[in-house]
């Protein structure tokens, strides 16, 4: 059985199955992360003035990261034209880069995580509090190491000055009256952040499964039905670029603001 | 093969070469979202709503050329409107069950 409007377009409304069902997807994923930016911008707007982190995140890290989301949804779209112009080989080349890109991506991220799950800070009994990143190898059960500097308060931790000089601290075990990790559960702000950027990876792992998956172990349509496969490229071109315009909002809020 | 048409072969690497500006734009946005980070306009409300004004055309490149939406069909437009229309709801009944005179304090 012939699948209708897999290729030609719909008389009524001029578009092949996959591309209204992409959009479809889209308008759908524009509301999930729109739900999630209006519950941010709620909390934000509600926090009472210095309780909010500012600086918490490394914008270098995100600047670099939307540097190359932006590069990979252009090598997308070069790939898919490629395809349009006949060329099987160029595309296959740009559309591995896009792979590439999507891959740095995710060391970069998982590096930011990495580093969120080993920052501590580490309030004592006597009021003096400790922040920075845990030492694993020198960390024992009588004393805790931190690669850190020393706050002033808790609104110096929820804004730390940007030329804090970071040195090595040894605490006492026996000193400390409380220990938190810049996880989730830490505030609203880190519970946002991996909810949302954690949402955000996952696209981008299901987005590069399917570009893989078209790009090699399907990729024998080329032969037996080019035009539904240009098709394919183009709505996992769409989705790609979805992510890539959803990081552009990620970014300066998390990041920047 | 696909069988594209010479026009279509012209316009395909005119698209190239779009996307190929529109990304050096994007890129530059990105920067100036930095520089207007580290710069003080005054109030933090300001700062805000120009930094999200430059990610909010970023969006619109990558949309309208990226993902093709300024040729696109009128299904596409009205998908998209009807979008707007619910995801503006959800922030108004957000920001509405949110003001004070609308909690409700149980004891």
């Amino acid at each position: 059985m012939n699948i209708p409007y897999t290729v030609e377009r719909r008389e009524d409304t001029g578009l092949y199955n996959a591309k209204l069902g992409v959009w479809l997807f889209l308008a759908s994923e524009v509301m999930l992360f729109g739900a999630l930016f209006s519950s941010y911008i709620l909390l934000r707007v509600g926090a009472d003035p210095g309780t909010w982190p500012r600086h918490w995140l490394d914008y270098k890290l995100g600047a670099v990261n939307t540097i190359i989301l932006i590069i990979s949804s252009v090598t997308n779209v070069v790939a898919w034209a490629n395809l349009k112009l006949g060329s099987f080989s160029k595309y296959r080349f740009y559309q591995a880069i896009t792979m590439v890109c999507a891959v740095v991506f995710l060391g970069i991220k998982s590096y930011e995580y990495y580093g969120k799950f080993h920052h501590f800070t580490i309030t004592l009994k006597d009021g003096r509090i400790a922040d920075g990143h845990i030492q694993k190898g020198e960390t024992t059960k009588e004393k805790v190491v931190i690669d850190g500097c020393w706050r002033a308060s808790q609104a110096e931790v929820m804004d730390p000055p940007a030329n804090s000089e970071e040195k090595k601290i040894e605490i006492e075990s026996k000193d400390i009256a409380q220990m938190s990790d810049y996880s989730p559960p830490r505030n609203n702000f880190t519970g946002l952040y991996f909810t949302m950027t954690g949402l955000h990876v996952l696209h981008i792992i299901g987005g590069i499964l399917v570009i893989f998956a078209i790009w090699g172990p399907l990729n024998g349509m080329w032969k037996t039905d080019p035009d539904r496969y240009i098709n394919r490229v183009e709505v996992a071109g769409l989705f790609w670029s979805f992510v890539d315009l959803v990081w552009l909002f990620i970014f300066p809020t998390f990041y920047l603001l | 093969m696909s069988n594209a048409s010479e026009q279509e072969l012209n316009d395909v690497k005119k698209h190239v070469r779009q996307h190929i500006i529109i990304a050096i734009g994007l890129a530059a946005g990105s920067l100036m979202t930095l520089w207007t980070s580290q710069t003080n306009f005054g109030s933090f409300p300001i700062n805000v709503v120009v930094t999200l004004a430059i990610a909010s055309v970023q969006a619109f490149m990558v949309a309208a050329f990226f993902m093709h939406l300024l040729s696109e069909k009128k299904l596409i437009y009205s998908f998209l409107v009807f979008t707007a229309v619910f995801f503006v709801v959800m922030i108004g009944i957000t920001f509405w069950a949110r003001m004070p005179e609308n909690i409700v304090h149980y004891r």
